[in-house]
C-alpha cells in the first residue's frame, strides 16, 4: 500500500495539470447527475410535504373526481370497518395583499378530530384556533420574512373575495416534515369553509387505519360507499401519480445529467490512455521482474479508483450547491406547468449521495477500463519497445466509422418502422445518435486534418498533424462532439419550441387588456372575480367587447385536467384556438351550437383522443360524454386540457363566478393607458391587470424559467469538453516533447510553436463542433417530433435560432481557444535541449 | 558585420555547469577557449559525459554558458534573447543528431524542406535546393517515400540534407554515425565532409570513433570537460 500510494503521489504531482483537469471532469459528471437527482426527489417530496406536515401519515386519501369533494362523504368514510380515523382538509392558496407575488398555503383542518396531530398547539391556543375569526398557524419563517408577529392581522385574496387573518400562533411545520412548505397557514376547517364561501365542501379525506386492517380491502369497501364521487388512492400510487405526471420532466432532465457524465468519462479515458502510454516503460520493467498481468491491472484500477472517489467527492458538495441554485427554476417549472407545490427547501438522502458518489467512481472506471486491460494485457517486450496505438486506431478508424454509421442507421429504420410507437423510443435514437459520434470521430478527424493544406509552420500545421495521434484526439474530438450535440440540439428545440409559442401566443393571445385575480394563477377555478368587477370592466367606455373565463378541474379518464368555459360566440373567435386537428369554423360551430368541446394536444396525445371521438368528463352530475369538435395546440400545461362554450360550462358545472376577463378595445384606445387607469380605479379587488404585451411577456419569462436548469447542464458539458481539448493538448505537448525540442531546435520561435498548438486546439474544435453539429441536428430532429410529442404532447414547428446558434458557435470556439492556450503556452516552453533518445 | 577572416566559432573561457539533485553541481565544461575558422573540419572526441554534447548545444545556442563568451560568426550570444538566438540559429547554423530526428508523418523531402517551412520560406528555390541535395546524397528517387522505408544510412544521409538546405555557415553534428554500422557510418561521414567542402561550411563534429576523427582537419579531445587542443592552438 505505501509503495502504491507513494507512486500514485509521485505521478499526480508529475502530471498536476492532467490530474486537476481529469479530477475535474469527473466532478463535474458527478455534480450534474446529483443536482438533478436532488431536484426530481424534492420535486417529488414537495407534492406530499404540506399535507404529511399537518396531517401525519396517512394510509389512504380520498380525492374528489369533480372540483370538490361533498361533506356528505365524510361520515360514510368514518362509518367503515377498519378506518380508525379520518379527517377532512380544505386547501387552497391564497394571495397576501400588499405583499407582491407572495402567496399562502391555506390548510383548513378538522383540529376536533380524535387524532394525534404531529404539532402540538400551543398552550390555550385550541380554543381561539376555533372562535377567533381568522385565526390562522403560520411558520416562523413566513413570519419573519412578513415581518409578521402572533396577533397580528393580515389580508389575503382569493379572486375578488378579500379574507381577514390572523397570525395565531407560530408553529414550525419544517421541523416537522423539511418538506412542508414555508408558506403553509393551518386553521380549523369550519372557519376556511366559512372565509372561503365553500360551505359543505372538502378536497381531500384523509384516513389513519386500524393496526392489521386490510389497506385494499378497506379501500375497495370505501370506494364503494363513496361512489363515482370520489377516488381512493394509497401514498404510495399518489406518489406514483406524482411521479408520472413528472416523469417527463424528470426523465429528460435526467438524460442531459447523463450526459455530462458521458462526456466526463471521456475525459477518464483519455487521461488514463495518456498516463499508462507515458508508463508502459514501467509497466514493462514491472512485467519483466514478474508482475503478473493481473497485478498490473490492478495497480491501474486501483488508482482510476482514488481518482473516481476524489472526483465523486469533489462533485457531491458542487452537485448540492448547483441543485440550490437552480431550485428556484425548478419550482418555477413545477408551479407554472403542472400547478404543484413549490420546492422551497432540497432533499438529499444518504441514499442519493452514496449513488453519486457510485456513478463518479463507476464512470471513472468505465472511461479507465479499455486502455487499462490492454495495458495489462500486453507483452513486455512490447511494453518496453514502444506504443502503436495511434498506428492501431488510424488502421481501425475505417471499420469504427463503418460501425457508427451501421449503428446509426439501424436505430433510424428501428424508429421509422416500430420505435415511434414505443413512448422512449426517441430516447433510444438519441442514444444511438450519442454513440455514433465517438464512434465515426477517428476517421473523420483523421481525414479532416490528415489532408489539409499546409503553407507555413503554423496553425495549419498544428491541425494537420492531429491525424497522427488518433488514440488520444479523437477521444478530444468525441467528447467536444457529445457536448456540442446536447448543447445545438437543445438550443434548436427550445428556439423552436419558443418560435411555436410566439406564434401561439400571437395567434391566440389577442385581447388588448387581461383582467384575472392576484391568487389566480395559484389557485385557479377557486379564484373568482366579483360580478359588480366584471360589470365595471363591461361598462368601461373603450371596451369593444369582453371574453370571460371560468375554469375548474375534474376527472377524465383518471387524468385531472382543466376545463374552461369561455364565450365561443365572440367575433375572431377561431383565432383563439390553434387547432391541430379539426377545421376551425366547424369545430367552433359544433362548440357554440351543439355542446362540442375541444381539447388540448396534450391530453389528446396521451389519451389517443381524436375529432369525432367522446370524452368522458367528470362533472357534479355525473360523468358526461361529450363530442370532441377539435384539437388545440395548448402549451400552457401538461396535465391536460378541455374548453367548451360557456353557457355549457354552466350547464355541466353549475352558476360561479368568472376567474378571469380578456378586455377587447375599440380602435384608438391605448392597452397600457387602461391598464393604468384600471390598476387605479380598482385598487382593493386584488386583481392582476395586464396588458396584451405583458402578458406575452410574462409567458416567455416562464418559458425561459423552464429551461434554466437545461442551460446550466449544458454548460457543465461544455466545461468538462474543453477541460478534454486542454487535457489533450497538454497531453500531446508531452508526448511530442521531443519533436517540439527539434522544431526549436531548428529554429521554430516560441510564438510559432504556440500558433502550431493553437492550430491543434483550432483543429479539434472545428471537427468537434462539426460533427457535434451534425449530431445535433438529428437530435433536435428527435426532441421535436420525438421525444416532445411522446411524453408531453406537443407538436412543435422546426426553427433554427440563427443567432443563438451563432452566438454558441462564438462561444465554442472561444472556449476551445481558450482551452488551448495553457497547452500552447507549456508547448511553446520546450526548450531545444529536451530533444532525447527517443522516437519522434 | 563578420568577414571571411572572423572565425566561425569562438568559445572563450567558457565554463559550463549542471546542477544536479540535491544542488550539487556538475561541472560538464570548464574553461574551453577556442576559434575555429571559416570552413574548417573538427571532430571532437570524448568519453561519454565528457562534455561533447553540451559543447555543441552552446554553440547552438540551445544551452546558455555559466561563464565565458560564445561567439558564432562573430556575435556574441550572450547579449541575445530566445528570440534572437533561434533566429541565428535557423540563418547560420545547421544540425546532425545521432538519432537523425527525423519526422515520421512526413515524408523524405519534406523533411529535409522542414527549416525552409519554419523560416516561411518555402518557395521554388527551397524545392530546387531540396532536390538537389537529395540528388547529391543518391536519394533523389526515394524523394516521396516515408521516412520509415529507408535504412539507418539513408535517414542520417536525409538529415543532413536538412541540415543543409539553408545553407548554414556552421554545421554541427552530434555523433552523426553513432546509429549506424561502420559500413553505413563511414559512408555517411564521407558524403558529410564532403558536402561540407562543396558548400564552404564549417563543419564541427563529435564522434567516439578515432577513424573518423582523423577525417577532420584537425582532432581535439575532450576530457571531463577539459578541452585538449592540438599543439599549434588555432
Amino acid at each position: 500500500m505505501p509503495f502504491f500510494l507513494g507512486g500514485l503521489i509521485a505521478r499526480i504531482r508529475a502530471g498536476r495539470a492532467l490530474f486537476v483537469l481529469t479530477l475535474l471532469g469527473v466532478a463535474l459528471g458527478v455534480a450534474s447527475v446529483l443536482s438533478i437527482q436532488i431536484l426530481n426527489r424534492s420535486a417529488l417530496g414537495a407534492f406530499q410535504g404540506s399535507v404529511r406536515a399537518v396531517g401525519g401519515e396517512a394510509d389512504l386519501t380520498v380525492l374528489p373526481r369533480g372540483p370538490f369533494l361533498p361533506e356528505e362523504c365524510f361520515p360514510r368514510i368514518l362509518e367503515q370497518a377498519g378506518v380508525a380515523s379520518a379527517w377532512p382538509v380544505l386547501r387552497t392558496q391564497v394571495a397576501i395583499r400588499g405583499k407582491d407575488a407572495e402567496f399562502l398555503e391555506l390548510v383548513g383542518l378538522d383540529l376536533f378530530a380524535p387524532r394525534r396531530l404531529p404539532w402540538r398547539s400551543p398552550p390555550g391556543e385550541f380554543s381561539r384556533a376555533l372562535s377567533a375569526p381568522g385565526w390562522v398557524a403560520v411558520t416562523p419563517s413566513l413570519a419573519g420574512r412578513m415581518g409578521w408577529k402572533v396577533g397580528q392581522p393580515f389580508e389575503v385574496t382569493l379572486g375578488s373575495r378579500r379574507l381577514q387573518l390572523q397570525v395565531g400562533a407560530l408553529v414550525d411545520f419544517q421541523r416537522l416534515t423539511p418538506l412542508a412548505s414555508s408558506r403553509l397557514a393551518v386553521l380549523d376547517i369550519a372557519q376556511a369553509q366559512a372565509l372561503l364561501a365553500r360551505p359543505g365542501e372538502v378536497d381531500q379525506v384523509e384516513i389513519r387505519l386500524e393496526p392489521g386492517t386490510d389497506t385494499g380491502k378497506t379501500a375497495d369497501r370505501i370506494r364503494q360507499a363513496v361512489g363515482a364521487l370520489a377516488r381512493v388512492e394509497t401514498p404510495e400510487e399518489r406518489r406514483n401519480q406524482a411521479q408520472e405526471l413528472l416523469g417527463a420532466f424528470r426523465l429528460n432532465l435526467t438524460a442531459l445529467s447523463w450526459i455530462s457524465l458521458l462526456v466526463g468519462a471521456f475525459l477518464v479515458y483519455s487521461s488514463t490512455q495518456a498516463s499508462l502510454l507515458r508508463r508502459r516503460a514501467e509497466f514493462g520493467l514491472m512485467r519483466s521482474l514478474g508482475a503478473t498481468r493481473g497485478q498490473v491491472l490492478r495497480i491501474i484500477v486501483g488508482e482510476v479508483l482514488v481518482l473516481g472517489g476524489l472526483g465523486a467527492a469533489l462533485g457531491i458538495p458542487l452537485g448540492y450547491f448547483a441543485a440550490r441554485a437552480n431550485v428556484g427554476s425548478v419550482s418555477a417549472t413545477l408551479s407554472n406547468l403542472y400547478l404543484l407545490e413549490e420546492v422551497e427547501s432540497l432533499q438529499v438522502s444518504f441514499g442519493t449521495l452514496l449513488q453519486a458518489a457510485l456513478l463518479g467512481i463507476g464512470g471513472a472506471l468505465v472511461g479507465a477500463l479499455a486502455p487499462a486491460i490492454e495495458m495489462s494485457r500486453k507483452e513486455h517486450r512490447t511494453l518496453l519497445t514502444g506504443s502503436t496505438l495511434h498506428q492501431r486506431v488510424g488502421a481501425a478508424a475505417r471499420p469504427i466509422f463503418i460501425s457508427g454509421i451501421l449503428l446509426l442507421g439501424c436505430a433510424a429504420l428501428w424508429y421509422a418502422a416500430i420505435g415511434h410507437r414505443w413512448k422512449p423510443g426517441g430516447f433510444v435514437l438519441a442514444l444511438a445518435v450519442m454513440l455514433a459520434l465517438p464512434l465515426i470521430s477517428p476517421l473523420v478527424l483523421g481525414r479532416g486534418t490528415g489532408h489539409l493544406r499546409v503553407q507555413s509552420f503554423s496553425f495549419a500545421y498544428g491541425a494537420r498533424s492531429l491525424a497522427r495521434s488518433l488514440g488520444i484526439t479523437s477521444v478530444a474530438v468525441a467528447a467536444l462532439a457529445v457536448a456540442v450535440c446536447m448543447l445545438v440540439g437543445i438550443t434548436i428545440m427550445i428556439g423552436s419550441f419558443r418560435r411555436t409559442l410566439e406564434v401561439w401566443i400571437g395567434s391566440t393571445v389577442r385581447a388588448d387588456v387581461y383582467v384575472s385575480s392576484e391568487s389566480w394563477s395559484r389557485s385557479r377555478g377557486q379564484a373568482g372575480l366579483d360580478p359588480e368587477t366584471v360589470a365595471t370592466l363591461a361598462a368601461r367606455d373603450e371596451v369593444r367587447a369582453m371574453d370571460r373565463l371560468r375554469q375548474t378541474f375534474t376527472e377524465c379518464g383518471g387524468r385531472r385536467i382543466s376545463v374552461s368555459g369561455v364565450d365561443l360566440s365572440l367575433g375572431g373567435g377561431e383565432s383563439r384556438f390553434v387547432l391541430v386537428e379539426g377545421s376551425p369554423k366547424e369545430a367552433l360551430r359544433r362548440a357554440r351550437q351543439d355542446g362540442a368541446i375541444l381539447i388540448g394536444e396534450p391530453l389528446a396525445r396521451k389519451g389517443g383522443w381524436r375529432v369525432g371521438d367522446r370524452l368522458p368528463i367528470r362533472t357534479p352530475r355525473g360523468e358526461e360524454l361529450l363530442s370532441i369538435a377539435g384539437i388545440y395546440s395548448d402549451y400552457g400545461s401538461v396535465q391536460g386540457s378541455v374548453a367548451m362554450h360557456l353557457p355549457d360550462f354552466e350547464k355541466l358545472f353549475g352558476q360561479g363566478p368568472i376567474n378571469s376577463v380578456a378586455l377587447y378595445l375599440k380602435p384608438g384606445n391605448d392597452s397600457e393607458r387602461l391598464v393604468d387607469e384600471l390598476r387605479a380605479a380598482l385598487p382593493d379587488r386584488g386583481l392582476q391587470i395586464r396588458s396584451n404585451r405583458a402578458l406575452r411577456e410574462r409567458i416567455l419569462a416562464i418559458f425561459e424559467e423552464t429551461f434554466a436548469v437545461t442551460r446550466l447542464l449544458q454548460a457543465m458539458s461544455l466545461v468538462i469538453a474543453a477541460c478534454g481539448i486542454t487535457l489533450t493538448l497538454l497531453v500531446l505537448a508531452r508526448e511530442r516533447i521531443a519533436e517540439l525540442a527539434l522544431y526549436r531546435a531548428l529554429g521554430a520561435t516560441r510564438p510559432q510553436i504556440f500558433r502550431v498548438f493553437l492550430g491543434k486546439g483550432l483543429g479539434l474544435a472545428v471537427c468537434g463542433i462539426g460533427m457535434g453539429s451534425a449530431g445535433g441536428l438529428a437530435l433536435a430532429l428527435i426532441l421535436v417530433f420525438g421525444i416532445n410529442r411522446a411524453y408531453f404532447g406537443w407538436t412543435l414547428a422546426l426553427h433554427f435560432p440563427a443567432q443563438a446558434l451563432a452566438a454558441e458557435g462564438l462561444l465554442l470556439f472561444s472556449a476551445a481557444i481558450l482551452a488551448s492556450l495553457y497547452p500552447a503556452f507549456r508547448a511553446s516552453r520546450t526548450p531545444a535541449m529536451e530533444l532525447s533518445r527517443d522516437d519522434l | 558585420m563578420p568577414t571571411n577572416d572572423t572565425p566561425a566559432l569562438s568559445f572563450e573561457d567558457v565554463s559550463k555547469s549542471f546542477l544536479l539533485s540535491g544542488d550539487v553541481p556538475l561541472a560538464a565544461l570548464r574553461h574551453v577557449t577556442f576559434h575555429i575558422p571559416q570552413g574548417r573540419k573538427v571532430a571532437i572526441i570524448g568519453r561519454s559525459g565528457s562534455g561533447k554534447s553540451t559543447l555543441l548545444h552552446l554553440a547552438a545556442g540551445i544551452e546558455w554558458p555559466s561563464e565565458g563568451t560564445i561567439r558564432l560568426m562573430g556575435r556574441d550570444l550572450a547579449g541575445l534573447g530566445d528570440r534572437e538566438r533561434t533566429l541565428l540559429r535557423r540563418e547560420t547554423i545547421g544540425l546532425v543528431f545521432q538519432f537523425f530526428h527525423l519526422l515520421s508523418h512526413l515524408s523524405v523531402r519534406d523533411n529535409v524542406l522542414l527549416p525552409a517551412w519554419i523560416a516561411s520560406d518555402l518557395g521554388p528555390a527551397a524545392a530546387t535546393r531540396a532536390a538537389e541535395l537529395l540528388a547529391r546524397v543518391g536519394l533523389a528517387q526515394r524523394s516521396d517515400d516515408p521516412i520509415q522505408k529507408l535504412s539507418g544510412g539513408e535517414m542520417q544521409r536525409v538529415a543532413i540534407c536538412r541540415a543543409l538546405l539553408r545553407k548554414p555557415k556552421l554545421l554541427l553534428a552530434d555523433e552523426p554515425t553513432g546509429s549506424l554500422d561502420d559500413e553505413n557510418g563511414r559512408v555517411v561521414m564521407e558524403q558529410l565532409l564532403s558536402l561540407s567542402s562543396q558548400e564552404g561550411t564549417t563543419l564541427v563534429y563529435v564522434t567516439h570513433s578515432p577513424e573518423l576523427a582523423a577525417l577532420a582537419d584537425e582532432t581535439w579531445k575532450l576530457h571531463s570537460g577539459l578541452l585538449e587542443l592540438p599543439g599549434d592552438r588555432l
